[in-house]
Protein backbone atom coordinates (compact mmCIF):
# COMPACT_ATOMS: atom_id res chain seq x y z
CA UNK A 1 0.00 0.00 0.00
CA UNK A 2 1.46 3.63 -1.04
CA UNK A 3 1.41 6.72 1.29
CA UNK A 4 -1.17 8.04 -0.71
CA UNK A 5 -4.04 5.31 -0.26
CA UNK A 6 -2.60 4.73 2.79
CA UNK A 7 -3.35 8.54 4.42
CA UNK A 8 -6.73 8.90 2.53
CA UNK A 9 -7.96 5.88 4.69
CA UNK A 10 -6.38 7.51 8.28
CA UNK A 11 -9.88 9.12 8.46
CA UNK A 12 -11.75 6.22 8.67
CA UNK A 13 -9.25 3.94 10.47
CA UNK A 14 -9.17 5.72 13.35
CA UNK A 15 -13.61 5.72 12.82
CA UNK A 16 -13.06 1.74 13.06
CA UNK A 17 -15.10 2.21 9.83
CA UNK A 18 -13.03 -0.15 7.65
CA UNK A 19 -13.15 -4.02 6.52
CA UNK A 20 -10.83 -6.29 8.63
CA UNK A 21 -8.86 -6.39 5.55
CA UNK A 22 -8.52 -3.07 4.89
CA UNK A 23 -7.64 -2.37 8.66
CA UNK A 24 -4.88 -4.83 8.05
CA UNK A 25 -3.36 -3.59 5.54
CA UNK A 26 -3.23 0.00 6.74
CA UNK A 27 -2.02 -0.80 10.18
CA UNK A 28 1.24 -3.15 8.74
CA UNK A 29 2.04 -0.36 6.11
CA UNK A 30 2.10 2.31 9.43
CA UNK A 31 4.44 -0.01 11.27
CA UNK A 32 6.98 0.20 8.76
CA UNK A 33 6.02 4.49 7.97
CA UNK A 34 7.01 7.09 10.03
CA UNK A 35 5.46 9.89 8.05
CA UNK A 36 2.28 8.17 7.78
CA UNK A 37 2.40 7.55 11.61
CA UNK A 38 3.34 11.20 11.82
CA UNK A 39 0.24 11.74 9.54
CA UNK A 40 -2.21 9.57 11.88
CA UNK A 41 -1.00 11.83 14.73
CA UNK A 42 -1.78 14.60 13.21
CA UNK A 43 -5.30 13.72 12.29
CA UNK A 44 -5.99 12.43 15.74
CA UNK A 45 -4.55 16.02 17.31
CA UNK A 46 -6.50 18.22 14.50
CA UNK A 47 -9.92 16.30 15.51
CA UNK A 48 -9.13 17.27 19.29
CA UNK A 49 -7.98 21.12 18.98
CA UNK A 50 -11.56 21.17 15.99
CA UNK A 51 -13.71 21.23 19.04
CA UNK A 52 -12.10 24.11 20.34
CA UNK A 53 -14.64 26.41 18.05
CA UNK A 54 -17.73 25.37 19.40
CA UNK A 55 -20.83 26.79 17.50
CA UNK A 56 -22.96 29.49 18.81
CA UNK A 57 -26.33 28.69 20.53
CA UNK A 58 -29.30 28.07 18.38
CA UNK A 59 -31.17 31.22 18.29
CA UNK A 60 -34.16 31.05 20.22
CA UNK A 61 -37.72 30.48 19.40
CA UNK A 62 -36.38 28.69 16.28
CA UNK A 63 -38.40 25.56 16.24
CA UNK A 64 -41.30 27.75 16.82
CA UNK A 65 -41.17 29.68 13.58
CA UNK A 66 -40.47 26.54 11.78
CA UNK A 67 -43.74 25.02 12.92
CA UNK A 68 -45.81 28.12 12.27
CA UNK A 69 -44.36 28.13 8.86
CA UNK A 70 -45.75 24.59 8.31
CA UNK A 71 -49.41 25.60 9.94
CA UNK A 72 -49.65 28.48 7.65
CA UNK A 73 -48.78 26.41 4.44
CA UNK A 74 -50.95 23.31 5.66
CA UNK A 75 -53.73 25.31 5.53
CA UNK A 76 -53.12 27.43 2.22
CA UNK A 77 -52.70 24.02 0.64
CA UNK A 78 -55.90 22.56 2.86
CA UNK A 79 -58.18 25.44 1.02
CA UNK A 80 -56.25 24.72 -2.49
CA UNK A 81 -57.03 21.39 -2.13
CA UNK A 82 -61.18 22.38 -1.35
CA UNK A 83 -61.26 24.70 -3.95
CA UNK A 84 -59.71 22.41 -6.24
CA UNK A 85 -62.62 19.73 -5.72
CA UNK A 86 -65.46 22.14 -5.67
CA UNK A 87 -64.50 23.08 -9.02
CA UNK A 88 -63.60 19.65 -10.55
CA UNK A 89 -67.44 18.83 -8.98
CA UNK A 90 -69.12 21.28 -10.85
CA UNK A 91 -67.55 20.54 -14.08
CA UNK A 92 -68.53 16.90 -13.28
CA UNK A 93 -72.27 17.89 -12.84
CA UNK A 94 -72.63 19.99 -16.13
CA UNK A 95 -70.53 17.89 -18.54
CA UNK A 96 -72.31 14.67 -17.14
CA UNK A 97 -75.87 16.74 -17.88
CA UNK A 98 -74.32 18.00 -21.27
CA UNK A 99 -74.05 14.77 -22.31
CA UNK A 100 -77.23 13.27 -21.24
CA UNK A 101 -79.12 16.06 -22.74
CA UNK A 102 -77.42 15.24 -25.84
CA UNK A 103 -77.81 11.40 -25.99
CA UNK A 104 -81.58 12.19 -25.50
CA UNK A 105 -81.72 14.38 -28.27
CA UNK A 106 -79.68 12.15 -30.23
CA UNK A 107 -81.90 9.18 -29.93
CA UNK A 108 -85.11 10.85 -30.54
CA UNK A 109 -83.64 12.31 -33.79
CA UNK A 110 -82.56 9.20 -34.72
CA UNK A 111 -86.07 7.81 -33.69
CA UNK A 112 -88.22 10.15 -35.92
CA UNK A 113 -85.90 9.47 -39.12
CA UNK A 114 -86.66 5.98 -38.87
CA UNK A 115 -90.30 6.41 -37.90
CA UNK A 116 -90.78 8.20 -40.99
CA UNK A 117 -88.46 5.35 -43.33
CA UNK A 118 -90.80 2.81 -41.82
CA UNK A 119 -93.71 4.07 -42.44
CA UNK A 120 -93.06 4.86 -46.16
CA UNK A 121 -91.93 1.47 -46.68
CA UNK A 122 -94.98 -0.46 -45.48
CA UNK A 123 -98.36 1.62 -45.16
CA UNK A 124 -100.67 -1.08 -45.35
CA UNK A 125 -100.90 -3.45 -41.77
CA UNK A 126 -100.10 -0.04 -40.24
CA UNK A 127 -102.97 1.83 -41.16
CA UNK A 128 -104.97 0.09 -37.89
CA UNK A 129 -102.02 0.51 -35.66
CA UNK A 130 -101.68 4.41 -37.31
CA UNK A 131 -105.65 5.00 -36.48
CA UNK A 132 -105.11 3.79 -32.86
CA UNK A 133 -102.54 5.68 -32.62
CA UNK A 134 -103.65 8.79 -34.03
CA UNK A 135 -105.84 8.86 -30.92
CA UNK A 136 -103.45 8.23 -28.61
CA UNK A 137 -101.30 11.10 -30.35
CA UNK A 138 -104.08 13.57 -30.70
CA UNK A 139 -104.89 13.12 -26.67
CA UNK A 140 -101.85 14.04 -26.28
CA UNK A 141 -101.46 17.06 -28.18
CA UNK A 142 -99.38 15.44 -30.85
CA UNK A 143 -101.30 15.20 -33.38
CA UNK A 144 -99.21 16.03 -36.51
CA UNK A 145 -97.12 13.03 -35.35
CA UNK A 146 -100.30 11.07 -36.49
CA UNK A 147 -98.50 11.74 -40.13
CA UNK A 148 -95.94 9.31 -39.79
CA UNK A 149 -97.74 6.69 -38.59
CA UNK A 150 -96.24 3.14 -37.82
CA UNK A 151 -95.01 1.42 -35.14
CA UNK A 152 -91.34 3.34 -35.46
CA UNK A 153 -88.97 3.52 -32.63
CA UNK A 154 -90.30 7.59 -31.99
CA UNK A 155 -93.80 6.10 -31.98
CA UNK A 156 -92.76 3.66 -29.53
CA UNK A 157 -90.83 5.93 -27.02
CA UNK A 158 -94.05 8.14 -27.01
CA UNK A 159 -96.06 5.41 -26.17
CA UNK A 160 -93.95 4.36 -23.44
CA UNK A 161 -93.50 7.95 -22.22
CA UNK A 162 -97.78 8.67 -22.43
CA UNK A 163 -98.05 5.28 -20.75
CA UNK A 164 -95.49 6.37 -18.45
CA UNK A 165 -97.38 9.25 -17.63
CA UNK A 166 -101.02 7.89 -16.63
CA UNK B 1 -44.09 15.55 25.47
CA UNK B 2 -40.75 14.27 23.73
CA UNK B 3 -42.13 10.92 21.27
CA UNK B 4 -40.43 7.51 21.63
CA UNK B 5 -41.05 7.17 17.61
CA UNK B 6 -38.79 6.51 14.98
CA UNK B 7 -37.92 9.98 12.77
CA UNK B 8 -39.18 7.91 10.15
CA UNK B 9 -42.59 7.23 11.83
CA UNK B 10 -42.75 10.53 12.97
CA UNK B 11 -42.28 12.18 8.92
CA UNK B 12 -44.82 9.37 8.44
CA UNK B 13 -47.22 10.63 10.09
CA UNK B 14 -46.35 14.06 9.38
CA UNK B 15 -47.25 12.82 5.47
CA UNK B 16 -50.65 11.95 7.15
CA UNK B 17 -50.90 15.64 8.76
CA UNK B 18 -49.63 14.88 11.98
CA UNK B 19 -47.79 18.92 12.20
CA UNK B 20 -47.46 17.76 16.09
CA UNK B 21 -45.05 14.72 14.67
CA UNK B 22 -43.27 17.55 12.22
CA UNK B 23 -42.64 19.72 15.70
CA UNK B 24 -40.80 16.56 17.17
CA UNK B 25 -38.76 16.41 14.11
CA UNK B 26 -37.48 19.59 14.29
CA UNK B 27 -37.42 19.47 18.08
CA UNK B 28 -34.90 16.57 17.92
CA UNK B 29 -33.04 17.69 14.76
CA UNK B 30 -32.71 21.79 15.24
CA UNK B 31 -29.38 21.81 16.71
CA UNK B 32 -27.41 19.84 14.02
CA UNK B 33 -29.07 21.36 11.34
CA UNK B 34 -28.44 25.02 12.89
CA UNK B 35 -24.76 24.23 13.78
CA UNK B 36 -24.28 22.06 10.33
CA UNK B 37 -25.49 25.53 8.40
CA UNK B 38 -23.87 27.75 10.50
CA UNK B 39 -20.47 26.11 10.12
CA UNK B 40 -20.44 25.78 6.34
CA UNK B 41 -22.01 29.70 5.81
CA UNK B 42 -20.41 31.34 8.35
CA UNK B 43 -22.97 33.76 9.51
CA UNK B 44 -25.88 33.00 12.24
CA UNK B 45 -28.53 35.08 10.75
CA UNK B 46 -28.10 33.37 7.01
CA UNK B 47 -27.17 29.73 8.87
CA UNK B 48 -31.14 30.42 10.56
CA UNK B 49 -32.57 31.38 7.50
CA UNK B 50 -31.04 28.06 5.52
CA UNK B 51 -31.72 25.90 8.53
CA UNK B 52 -35.31 26.67 8.58
CA UNK B 53 -35.76 26.52 5.06
CA UNK B 54 -34.45 22.97 5.03
CA UNK B 55 -36.99 21.85 7.67
CA UNK B 56 -39.70 23.50 5.64
CA UNK B 57 -38.41 21.91 2.73
CA UNK B 58 -38.44 18.24 4.18
CA UNK B 59 -42.07 19.47 5.26
CA UNK B 60 -43.08 20.30 1.87
CA UNK B 61 -41.90 17.17 0.44
CA UNK B 62 -43.42 15.33 3.08
CA UNK B 63 -45.98 13.59 1.19
CA UNK B 64 -43.28 11.89 -1.15
CA UNK B 65 -40.99 11.15 1.53
CA UNK B 66 -39.83 7.38 1.44
CA UNK B 67 -37.46 6.19 4.52
CA UNK B 68 -34.72 4.96 1.90
CA UNK B 69 -32.01 6.30 3.79
CA UNK B 70 -32.12 7.48 7.73
CA UNK B 71 -34.13 10.48 8.12
CA UNK B 72 -31.48 12.07 9.58
CA UNK B 73 -28.99 11.74 6.63
CA UNK B 74 -31.91 12.74 4.16
CA UNK B 75 -32.20 16.20 6.48
CA UNK B 76 -28.09 16.70 6.20
CA UNK B 77 -28.28 16.31 2.59
CA UNK B 78 -30.82 19.18 2.16
CA UNK B 79 -29.02 21.75 4.69
CA UNK B 80 -25.84 20.85 2.61
CA UNK B 81 -27.48 21.83 -0.75
CA UNK B 82 -28.69 24.84 0.30
CA UNK B 83 -26.04 25.84 2.11
CA UNK B 84 -23.24 24.97 -1.13
CA UNK B 85 -26.32 26.98 -3.54
CA UNK B 86 -26.27 29.59 -0.90
CA UNK B 87 -22.58 30.11 -0.93
CA UNK B 88 -22.69 30.24 -5.37
CA UNK B 89 -24.50 32.78 -5.40
CA UNK B 90 -23.16 34.82 -2.69
CA UNK B 91 -21.25 38.00 -3.19
CA UNK B 92 -17.51 37.79 -3.70
CA UNK B 93 -15.68 37.87 -0.16
CA UNK B 94 -13.00 39.60 0.89
CA UNK B 95 -9.16 39.41 -0.98
CA UNK B 96 -8.25 36.87 2.32
CA UNK B 97 -11.27 34.12 0.77
CA UNK B 98 -12.61 33.81 4.55
CA UNK B 99 -15.79 33.16 4.77
CA UNK B 100 -17.52 35.85 6.71
CA UNK B 101 -17.15 33.87 10.25
CA UNK B 102 -18.13 34.57 13.37
CA UNK B 103 -19.27 38.42 11.91
CA UNK B 104 -22.36 38.17 14.34
CA UNK B 105 -20.60 36.63 17.26
CA UNK B 106 -21.15 38.83 20.37
CA UNK B 107 -18.05 40.82 21.33
CA UNK B 108 -17.25 39.54 24.12
CA UNK B 109 -17.62 35.95 23.24
CA UNK B 110 -15.05 37.21 20.34
CA UNK B 111 -12.63 38.24 23.20
CA UNK B 112 -13.23 35.17 25.64
CA UNK B 113 -12.26 32.94 22.96
CA UNK B 114 -8.66 31.67 23.27
CA UNK B 115 -6.25 32.01 20.34
CA UNK B 116 -6.38 28.51 19.28
CA UNK B 117 -9.99 29.07 18.87
CA UNK B 118 -10.18 32.27 16.73
CA UNK B 119 -7.45 30.14 14.43
CA UNK B 120 -9.22 27.22 14.21
CA UNK B 121 -12.22 29.60 12.72
CA UNK B 122 -10.36 31.11 10.02
CA UNK B 123 -9.24 28.15 9.32
CA UNK B 124 -12.03 26.21 8.43
CA UNK B 125 -13.72 29.24 7.57
CA UNK B 126 -10.67 29.48 4.82
CA UNK B 127 -11.36 26.44 2.94
CA UNK B 128 -13.53 25.85 -0.01
CA UNK B 129 -16.90 25.57 0.71
CA UNK B 130 -16.83 21.58 -0.13
CA UNK B 131 -13.71 20.50 1.77
CA UNK B 132 -15.38 22.83 4.86
CA UNK B 133 -18.46 20.63 4.05
CA UNK B 134 -16.69 17.31 4.19
CA UNK B 135 -14.82 18.65 7.65
CA UNK B 136 -17.89 19.64 9.45
CA UNK B 137 -19.65 16.67 8.48
CA UNK B 138 -17.52 13.83 9.27
CA UNK B 139 -15.95 15.91 12.61
CA UNK B 140 -18.22 18.18 13.72
CA UNK B 141 -21.32 16.13 13.00
CA UNK B 142 -19.53 12.57 13.71
CA UNK B 143 -21.33 11.28 10.17
CA UNK B 144 -19.55 8.17 9.04
CA UNK B 145 -17.67 8.37 5.70
CA UNK B 146 -20.49 6.32 4.00
CA UNK B 147 -23.10 9.14 5.74
CA UNK B 148 -21.12 11.84 4.75
CA UNK B 149 -20.83 10.58 1.30
CA UNK B 150 -24.82 10.59 1.20
CA UNK B 151 -25.22 14.13 2.78
CA UNK B 152 -22.90 15.31 0.19
CA UNK B 153 -24.37 12.99 -2.98
CA UNK B 154 -20.93 11.93 -3.43
CA UNK B 155 -18.61 8.40 -3.24
CA UNK B 156 -16.85 7.63 -0.37
CA UNK B 157 -13.31 8.29 -2.04
CA UNK B 158 -14.46 11.64 -3.27
CA UNK B 159 -15.09 12.37 0.56
CA UNK B 160 -11.86 10.80 1.47
CA UNK B 161 -9.66 13.13 -1.04
CA UNK B 162 -11.58 16.26 0.00
CA UNK B 163 -11.22 15.62 3.85
CA UNK B 164 -7.19 14.27 2.94
CA UNK B 165 -6.78 17.72 1.36
CA UNK B 166 -8.58 19.89 3.93
CA UNK B 167 -6.69 18.15 6.41
CA UNK B 168 -3.36 19.00 4.62
CA UNK B 169 -4.80 23.14 4.72
CA UNK B 170 -5.30 23.26 8.61
CA UNK B 171 -1.96 21.60 9.44
CA UNK B 172 -0.56 23.76 7.66
CA UNK B 173 -2.43 26.92 9.28
CA UNK B 174 -3.02 25.13 12.37
CA UNK B 175 0.73 24.45 12.77
CA UNK B 176 1.80 26.14 15.56
CA UNK B 177 -0.51 24.60 17.90
CA UNK B 178 0.90 21.33 16.73
CA UNK B 179 2.87 19.26 19.31
CA UNK B 180 6.61 18.60 17.97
Amino acid sequence: MRCREAQSKLDRFVAQELTSAERAQVGAHLASCAACRRALASLRWLQEILADAPAPPIPGGFADRIVARARTQQAATARSNRASRFEQSAWKTILFSAARAAALAAGLLLGLLMGRDTWRASPGPQAVAAAQQTDLLAAAGLAPLAEWGGDSLAQSYIRLTLAGER
Amino acid sequence: MESSLSDEALMLAAAGGDLAAFEQLVLRHQESAWRTAYRIVGCQREAEDLAQEAFLRVFEARDRYRPTAAFRTYLYRIVVRLCLDHLRKRRPLATDGLAPVDGQLPAEQQAAESERAQAVRAAIGSLPANQRTAIVLRYYEGLSGRETAEAMDSSVKAVERLLARARKTLEVRLGDFFPD
